[in-house]
C-alpha cells in the first residue's frame, strides 16, 4: 500500500467520478464537495454545525438577554422552569399604623420601599380599623385593590417585623423568623390582635407577590440559579466554547504543524528532539496538564485557550510529521531542493500544502476535543469566570439541582454541548473519508 | 413550604421529650466534612470539636443552644474579680477505669495551648488563666489576669484528657486510639481518616448510658451523594441537607428533616482602613482611593443588598436576614437593630453624595465550599451591587486557598469586599465583636480575624468595659451597645444567619444545635 496523495501542484487527473455521463474536467474543490455530499449524515451534521455557529456568532444580537451583564437579570427569577414568564418584583410597603380611634377606618400611608412597574400593586391600598372585641383589642386590616378584581391575582404576602407581642388572626408564622406568610384568603379576615396593655407603635412591612407575570419576556428554557435566561446563557456559552475550541485548535495547529514539518524535513537530531518532546507531552493525561496550568494561571478565557494549545499541539506535530515523512522523499521536493530554493520556502510552499489533508482531519476532531475539554475544566470550576458561564459551567451549576427535579439547568446545556460535538465529529469523519488517499477512487 | 417546616420544627421539639428509651441500636451518621484528628486539643474547629465531644467532656458542657451545663465541673463561682472556683464531679472514671481528678484538669489545660503543628490552637481559650491552684482532688481555682467573665464559656470548649494516658502522648497517639481515652459518653473504637470514625457507648457514663450502642461517622462531602446515602438507607442521619433539596424532601415520607437556627452569621468584611484597597478601581480601570473609607459608601453597599432576596431566592427560605452578628435570643444581642432595608435608590443617592454618582468597579470575593450556597450568595450580591451602578466582578475559590488570601499578610487582606461567616463558639456576642470588629491587637487577643481592618475607639472602649464586667446584665447591655455602634458605622455588613437542616430516617429525629454540631447524643427516636 504505497499509494500517496497526489501532489496539489500536479494538474488534476481525469475525472474519477464514474457517474459523469460524459468526460469533463471537475475542479478539485468541486470533487471534494461532491465526495463530501455523498454522506447524508455528514451533510446533516454540517447544516447543524453551521446553524450552531450562526447562533453563537450572532448571539449578542439575537439572544433575548445578555447573560454576562449582571444588571440584565434578577435573582427574583431564579430557577424558573422552561416556558415561565418573567416575574414582577414583590411590592414592599412599610406600614406604620397611626393612632386609631375605635371603629373608625384610617387609610394607611404605605411608604413604598421599592419602585416597580407591576401593574397590579400600583392600585393597592391598606386601611386599618381599631376594634374592641370580647377577646381584647384588635386592628382589622383591609387590603383593597383598584380594580377590585386585581385582588384575586394576589398570590402570597409576607408580613414582616411586627413588634413583639401582637399576633395575626390568620396566616402562618415562620418557624424562626418574625415573618407571617399570608394567602389571598387570609386577607379576607386579617387583623392584628393586640395583647393586654400593648400601646407601642405598630409598624411592619407588607410584601405582596402576584400571580401576574410579565408576558413580554418568556424564559423558553427556564432560568438558572441566578435568574439567568438559559437560552441566552447557552447561546453565549456556545460562543465561548466554539471560540475557545477554534482559537486553541488554530494556534495548536500552527505550532504543531510547523514543528512537525521541521522535524520531518530535517530529520536526525532535530527530529529526535522534537518528537521526544511530543512523546513526553502525549505521555501526560491532557486533563491533568490543563488542570495544572490553570491552577497556576488562574481563570480567564485567554488562559483556557493557552492551556488548550499547550495540551494539543503535540497531536498536530505528530500527524504533520508522519504526512511530511512520506512527502519528503518525493521527487518534487528533491526538484525544489535542486533549484536551490530556501528551506523555508520548500517547507511552507511545497511540503506544507501536501501535508494538509490529514492535519485538517485531526484538526476537526481536536476542535471537538478542545470544546469537551474546556467544558470539563469549567465543570470542575477552574475554567472560565463564574459570571461568564460557558456550557461546562452551566452544566456544573445545574448539577446540584438535579436531585431537586430542576433538570433544565443542567440538561439543556448538556444537550447543546452534545449536539455541537457530535456535529463536528460527523463533519470530521466524512472529511477523513474524503481526504483519505487510500479510499480515493 | 415554610408552613410545613414550621410544623416540623414543633414536631421535633415534641419528639425530643417524648423519646422513650427503646432497644439499643447502631447508627451511621454522614457528615459534610471530615475531622482532621481525634486529638481534642489539636485543631480548634467545629468539624473536630463535634467528634471529640463524644469521647471527651469539658469542665462545662454546652447544651443544644450553647447554654452552659455542668460537665466535669458541677459548679463554678467567682470568688472575687479575678479568681474562679470550680467544684468537680466526683466518681467519674475515664474509659480505662482510672478516676478523674483535678490533676487531669491541670494537665489538660496545660496541654491545650501547646500541641505541636496545631492549625488552630486552643491557646485563646486558656489565655486568660494565669494560675491554677488545686485545692483538693475535686476543687480547682483559676486566677485570671484581670476580671474575666467569659472564663466558663472559654473552658466549655476545652476537653479534658487524663494525665495517666496523655502524658507525652502526641496527636498521632490519639488518632491511633491509644491515648484517646476520655470521660465522654462514647469510647473510640477506630478512626480511619477519610473513611470513618467508629464510637461505642460508654456503659459507665456519668450522665447515663447513651441511646446508641455504636455510632459510625462517615464523611461524604458531595451534597447529592450524602443525600442519596440517606435516601438509600446507607446512613441513618446526615448533616447539611442542601437547601435546594429541602422543599422536595419536606414532602418525602421516607425522610425527616430537623431544622434549627445557627449561631453563624454570614457577612461581608469591608476594607475600612487602607488608603488604596485591592480589586477596586474606577470604571475605566484607573486607580482610585479606597471608597469604603467613606461611611456613606459602606451604608450604600449595605442598602443595595436585598437580604430578603438572598434568604428567599438563594437560600430558598432556609435562613434569616441579619442586621447584626447573632440572631435574637443570644446573649448580648441588641434589640434596637433592625435588618437594613433594601433601598437601591437610597444607595445610589448616598453613592452620589459620596462623590461616586457613576459608581466604581470592584471584585467581590468568597469561598465556594465553605458556607451554605456561598458561591451563589456572592453572585447574587454582585448582581445587587451592579444594579446600583457598582460594576461588580466575582471571584470565588476553594476554602483552602480563600481563607489564606482573605486574611492576607502584614499589608492586610488580598480582597476589599469578601464574604465570610462567623459562628460564635461561646454562644454570646463578645466572640464576633472581639474577633471581627475590635481594633487589631494580637497580644490582647483582639481583632484576630478583623479582615476589614475596622477600628473605632468608642467601640473598643465599650467592648473593653464589657469584657471587664462580671455582672451579666451589665455586660449584655454593653455588648449590645458596642454592636449598635459598629453596625451604625457599618464596620462589616451582615447578610443572614444560617439555618441548618439535618435529615434522618423517619423514625429518628435530630435536636438542632446552634453550634451546627452533629452529635450522636442529639439523635433521638421520633414519636411517630
Amino acid at each position: 500500500m504505497t499509494t500517496a496523495a497526489e501532489p496539489h501542484s500536479a494538474a488534476p487527473a481525469a475525472s474519477p467520478v464514474e457517474a459523469a455521463p460524459e468526460p469533463r474536467t471537475v475542479s478539485p474543490f468541486r470533487r471534494f464537495v461532491d465526495d463530501f455530499a455523498e454522506s447524508k449524515v455528514a451533510v446533516f451534521g454540517l447544516v447543524v454545525l453551521v446553524g450552531i455557529i450562526v447562533l453563537a456568532v450572532f448571539a449578542p444580537w439575537i439572544a433575548p438577554q445578555d447573560p454576562y451583564d449582571l444588571t440584565d437579570f434578577h435573582e427574583r427569577d431564579a430557577r424558573l422552569p422552561p416556558g415561565s414568564e418573567r416575574l414582577f418584583d414583590a411590592q414592599t410597603f412599610t406600614v406604620t399604623v397611626p393612632d386609631l380611634v375605635p371603629g373608625q377606618a384610617v387609610a394607611i400611608d404605605a411608604e413604598e420601599g421599592v419602585s416597580v412597574s407591576n401593574p397590579f400593586v400600583d392600585g393597592l391600598t391598606v386601611s386599618a380599623v381599631l376594634e374592641e372585641t370580647s377577646d381584647g383589642r384588635q386592628i382589622r386590616l383591609e387590603v383593597a385593590a383598584d380594580p377590585a378584581e386585581a385582588l384575586g391575582l394576589l398570590e402570597a404576602a409576607q408580613l414582616e417585623d411586627l413588634p413583639r407581642g401582637p399576633t395575626l388572626t390568620s396566616g402562618e408564622k415562620h418557624a424562626f423568623r418574625n415573618l407571617w406568610t399570608l394567602t389571598a384568603e387570609d386577607f379576607q379576615d386579617l387583623a392584628i390582635v393586640l395583647p393586654e396593655g400593648f400601646d407601642d407603635e405598630i409598624d411592619f412591612r407588607l410584601r405582596l407577590t402576584t400571580s401576574e407575570t410579565d408576558p413580554g419576556f418568556t424564559y423558553w428554557l427556564g432560568t438558572d440559579a441566578q435568574g439567568r435566561d438559559m437560552l441566552s446563557a447557552m447561546m453565549y456559552g456556545l460562543r465561548t466554547s466554539l471560540s475557545v475550541g477554534v482559537m486553541s485548535g488554530f494556534f495548536a495547529l500552527l505550532i504543531g504543524m510547523s514543528l512537525g514539518l521541521t522535524a520531518a524535513y530535517f530529520g536526525g537530531r532535530v527530529d529526535s528532539l522534537i518528537m521526544r518532546i511530543v512523546d513526553l507531552q502525549l505521555g501526560f493525561p491532557t486533563i491533568l496538564v490543563a488542570l495544572m496550568l490553570l491552577a497556576i494561571l488562574g481563570r480567564g478565557v485567554d488562559k483556557v485557550i493557552f492551556a488548550l494549545i499547550i495540551v494539543q499541539w503535540a497531536y498536530y506535530a505528530r500527524t504533520a510529521r508522519s504526512a511530511a515523512l512520506v512527502e519528503r522523499r518525493k521527487e518534487y521536493i528533491e526538484a525544489a531542493a535542486c533549484l536551490a530554493l530556501s528551506t523555508r520556502r520548500i517547507i511552507f510552499r511545497h511540503l506544507l500544502p501536501n501535508c494538509l489533508p490529514p492535519v485538517i482531519v485531526v484538526g476537526t476532531v481536536q476542535v471537538a476535543n478542545a470544546i469537551a475539554l474546556e467544558a470539563t475544566l469549567s465543570f470542575l470550576g477552574i475554567g472560565l469566570p463564574l459570571t461568564k458561564p460557558s456550557l461546562g459551567l452551566l452544566i456544573s451549576n445545574g448539577f446540584d439541582y438535579l436531585l431537586a427535579g430542576k433538570y433544565w439547568i443542567s440538561v439543556y446545556p448538556g444537550v447543546a454541548l452534545l449536539i455541537t460535538i457530535v456535529s463536528i465529529n460527523l463533519v470530521g469523519d466524512q472529511l477523513r473519508d474524503v481526504l483519505n488517499p487510500r479510499l480515493q477512487r | 413550604m415554610s408552613k410545613r417546616l414550621g410544623t416540623l420544627a414543633v414536631g421535633i421539639a415534641a419528639a425530643t421529650f417524648a423519646a422513650m428509651p427503646a432497644m439499643a441500636e447502631d447508627i451511621t451518621i454522614a457528615l459534610a466534612s471530615e475531622a482532621t484528628s481525634v486529638d481534642p486539643h489539636f485543631h480548634n474547629t467545629g468539624n473536630n470539636n463535634q467528634i471529640v465531644t463524644h469521647i471527651f467532656d469539658a469542665l462545662i458542657n454546652q447544651g443544644s443552644n450553647q447554654e452552659l451545663l455542668p460537665g466535669l465541673a458541677v459548679s463554678w463561682t467567682p470568688n472575687d474579680d479575678t479568681t474562679w472556683e470550680f467544684r468537680l464531679r466526683e466518681g467519674v472514671t475515664f474509659h480505662d477505669g482510672s478516676p478523674f481528678t483535678a490533676d487531669d484538669v491541670v494537665f489538660s489545660l496545660e496541654r491545650a495551648p501547646d500541641v505541636p503543628d496545631s492549625p488552630s490552637s486552643f491557646a485563646v481559650s486558656v489565655a486568660s488563666i494565669t494560675e491554677m491552684t488545686v485545692v483538693d482532688d475535686y476543687t480547682i481555682r483559676f486566677t485570671t489576669d484581670g476580671p474575666y467573665p467569659l472564663l466558663p464559656n472559654d473552658l466549655s470548649i476545652v476537653r479534658i484528657v487524663s494525665r495517666e494516658n496523655g502524658e507525652g502522648a502526641t496527636t498521632a497517639d490519639y488518632n491511633s486510639g491509644e491515648a484517646a481515652i476520655g470521660t465522654g459518653p462514647f469510647t473510640l473504637v477506630e478512626y480511619v481518616p477519610g473513611d470513618r470514625i467508629v464510637l461505642a457507648a460508654n456503659d459507665d457514663y456519668w450522665g447515663g448510658r447513651p441511646e446508641w450502642d455504636q455510632v459510625t461517622f462517615r464523611p461524604i462531602t458531595s451534597d447529592p451523594a450524602r443525600l442519596a446515602a440517606l435516601l438509600s438507607g446507607d446512613v441513618d442521619v446526615i448533616g447539611n441537607v442542601p437547601t435546594q433539596d429541602i422543599s422536595q424532601l419536606a414532602d418525602n415520607p421516607d425522610v425527616r428533616l430537623s431544622q434549627g437556627v445557627s449561631n453563624r452569621v454570614i457577612y461581608l468584611h469591608i476594607d475600612s482602613r487602607r488608603d488604596v484597597t485591592p480589586l477596586v478601581s474606577a470604571k475605566d480601570g484607573s486607580e482610585i482611593p479606597n471608597p469604603f473609607l467613606d461611611l456613606r459608601v459602606r451604608q450604600a453597599i449595605s442598602m443595595a443588598i436585598d437580604r430578603n432576596a438572598i434568604v428567599e431566592q438563594v437560600m430558598e427560605g432556609i435562613a434569616i436576614p441579619a442586621g447584626q452578628l447573632l440572631p435574637e435570643g443570644f446573649f448580648g444581642v441588641s434589640e434596637n437593630i433592625d435588618v437594613p432595608q433594601y433601598d437601591p435608590d437610597g444607595a445610589q443617592a448616598l453613592l452620589a453624595e459620596a462623590g461616586y454618582p457613576d459608581g466604581f468597579a470592584l471584585t467581590i470575593a468568597g469561598p465556594n465550599d465553605r458556607y451554605i450556597n456561598d458561591e451563589q450568595i456572592v453572585q447574587a450580591i454582585a448582581q445587587m451591587l451592579s444594579r446600583v451602578g457598582i460594576d461588580t466582578a466575582v471571584e470565588t475559590m476553594p476554602r483552602s486557598v480563600y481563607f489564606g488570601r482573605a486574611t492576607g499578610d502584614e499589608n492586610g487582606s488580598e480582597f476589599s469586599l469578601m464574604l465570610v461567616g462567623w459562628g460564635s463558639g461561646t454562644g454570646e456576642a463578645s466572640s464576633p465583636l472581639r474577633a471581627l470588629l475590635a481594633t487589631k491587637d494580637p497580644e490582647a487577643g483582639l481583632g484576630g480575624t478583623n479582615r476589614g481592618g475596622y477600628s473605632n475607639e468608642e467601640f473598643d472602649a465599650i467592648l473593653a468595659e464589657a469584657m471587664r464586667s462580671v455582672n451579666d446584665d451589665e455586660r449584655a447591655a454593653l455588648l449590645a451597645q458596642a454592636t449598635e455602634i459598629a453596625m451604625a458605622d457599618v464596620g462589616l455588613i451582615p447578610t443572614h444567619f444560617q439555618v441548618n437542616t439535618w435529615g434522618s430516617r423517619p423514625d429518628l429525629a435530630y435536636i438542632p444545635r446552634t453550634d451546627e454540631y452533629t452529635l450522636a447524643m442529639n439523635v433521638v427516636r421520633a414519636d411517630q
